[in-house]
């Protein structure tokens, strides 16, 4: 089985859609994790967009009711996830807030709150540029103009 | 292969499911250990990939619970995490992990490491298949009970011992201490071709009959010996066979079918011959009582030399104490099993 993306043609960072931050979402490595099959990325990135936002506001909450405890869990999970999609701004941040929420360091939180904040930002405005649709909740499907290239991919995995 | 997910995080899940899907697996997936543990009960899965840290039950404390509840039947444990450090590796280990995969995960590495876990699993599947096959062999005999349990024992306390002298290092390793153990209950696997009327029956058997009796040796040994052919890598066949043919050789060649002499007879089948003929001393049979550990060594000592091979009888002899804990302790779960069905 090959499982290498660029076997669809050109690679997603190559893409005249795709801005060089691999940093902000790895695209190749999520398609190649997803063993070439851009229906589930598609369907994992909505998800994903789906949920944070939530899980921010979890964390903004969790934080203002001084509960380090319910932090480390929700900033484990946005880490957790935001590795397996290849964000990795996000998972490093969220990395940072899990040991601090676990060594009791809620003080120093705030500002890499933020951070999480922005890397989110980012994140839009980059996967905005991508040519898929997150935009419509986790049951979205690909973006027409993607399907006539992307599906070969997903069929030879 | 059915693999069960564990994994809290339904979008990690998901990519999890699909590459495994991808790799040929049937896949099912459990958001948290306490629905592992449900569907663990279903007897359906031998391989879990776990995630280390989950909320309420973490993949250490899956592990453990699955080690306390699955003893019949190996499970092999893939724990996911993203740690790192000795500590943290003997930690999974030490609560019956078998392997990890780092976080996130590489669908190759997961590919192989779940084929490490496959051939893990056949291993035990083989040894199972064969000790049911010896244990039908065994079901139309009288020697019932746990004969063929204590018997590897044996044969594997005495292959141990001589590993660790000069004269049988070449011949004797760890795989060797494996082998006997799995193939030796199959040493009278040939019994089902035995007729029923000279097999089971009661009184001596007479000169024709007994030599019909012989024959078991032959009939194991060429039924192994096909299988053998067949499967040429598998060494285990060709031990099973050795076995077969040659546990009832004597050391001074009165023995049969072949009348071998000495070390002639192969290392294996004079293993066997001392611990299959210590375990029907000591137990019960249909035409005699279970004789003492003592009568039992006195016996064996009579035959040194004539029945048996000297350096196997001093092995027995420098491991008595192990023979008589293994006879012991089989013999405390036969009472244990028979008030039990008293009870019932």
């Amino acid at each position: 089985m090959e499982l290498n993306s660029t076997t669809c043609g050109a690679t997603f960072q190559e893409t005249a859609f795709a801005a060089p931050a691999a940093h902000v979402l790895d695209l190749d490595k999520l398609l190649h994790r997803c063993m070439g099959n851009m229906d589930l990325v598609q369907r994992v990135l909505a998800k994903f967009q789906h949920r944070l936002p939530a899980e921010l506001a979890e964390l903004e909450q969790a934080l203002a009711d001084n509960n380090a405890e319910h932090v480390a869990r929700v900033a484990h999970r946005v880490k957790g996830t935001a590795a397996n999609i290849s964000a990795e701004e996000l998972h490093r941040t969220a990395a940072t807030i899990t040991e601090l929420s676990r060594a009791g360091r809620l003080v120093e939180l705030g500002k890499y709150l933020t951070q999480l904040r922005s890397d989110w930002q980012r994140y839009l405005d980059h996967t905005a540029m991508l040519p898929l649709d997150t935009s419509s909740g986790p049951d979205a499907n690909l973006a027409s103009a993607s399907t006539s290239e992307t599906s070969p991919c997903a069929s030879s995995s | 292969m059915r693999v069960l997910i564990v994994e809290d995080d339904e979008l990690t899940s998901e990519i999890l499911a699909n590459a495994l899907t991808q790799f040929g697996h049937e896949v099912a997936t459990a958001r948290d250990g306490r629905e592992a543990m449900q569907l663990m009960r279903t007897g359906k899965y031998r391989l879990v990939v776990s995630d280390w840290e989950m909320p309420e039950m973490s993949g250490i404390e899956l592990c453990r619970h699955i080690r306390q509840r699955y003893a019949s039947g190996y499970v092999y444990i893939i724990l996911l995490t993203a740690r790192q450090g000795t500590q943290n590796i003997v930690d999974g280990l030490s609560a019956g992990a078998d392997d990890f995969v780092s976080k996130p995960f590489e669908p190759e590495e997961l590919c192989v490491r779940i084929r490490a876990g496959e051939r893990i699993l056949s291993l035990e599947s083989r040894e199972v298949t064969i000790f049911s096959l010896a244990k039908l062999a065994e079901s139309r005999d009288q020697e019932t009970g746990a004969h063929l349990e204590r018997m590897r024992e044996y044969c594997r306390v005495i292959a141990e011992h001589l590993a660790l002298r000069d004269k049988f290092r070449d011949q004797i390793d760890g795989d060797y201490v494996q082998l006997i153990y799995m193939t030796s209950p199959l040493h009278d696997v040939g019994k089902v071709g035995i007729p029923d009327k000279i097999l089971l029956k009661a009184g001596p058997l007479t000169h024709d009959e007994f030599e019909v009796m012989k024959r078991h040796t032959l009939i194991g040994c060429e039924t192994l010996e096909a299988a053998a052919e067949a499967y040429p890598e598998a060494k285990f066949l060709r031990m099973a066979r050795d076995i077969a043919r040659s546990h009832h050789e004597k050391f001074d060649g009165s023995g049969y079918p072949d009348g071998l002499i000495g070390e002639n007879i192969p290392l294996c089948g004079r293993i066997v011959a001392l611990a299959d003929v210590y375990d029907a001393l000591t137990t019960k049979r249909v035409y005699k009582p279970a004789y003492s550990h003592e009568t039992a060594r006195e016996i064996i000592l009579d035959g040194l030399g004539s029945h048996f091979d000297p350096d196997i009888v001093r092995a027995f002899l420098e491991n008595e104490d192990v023979f008589l804990a293994v006879h012991q302790r089989f013999a405390q779960r036969e009472e244990l099993e028979s008030s039990l069905l008293l009870n019932v």
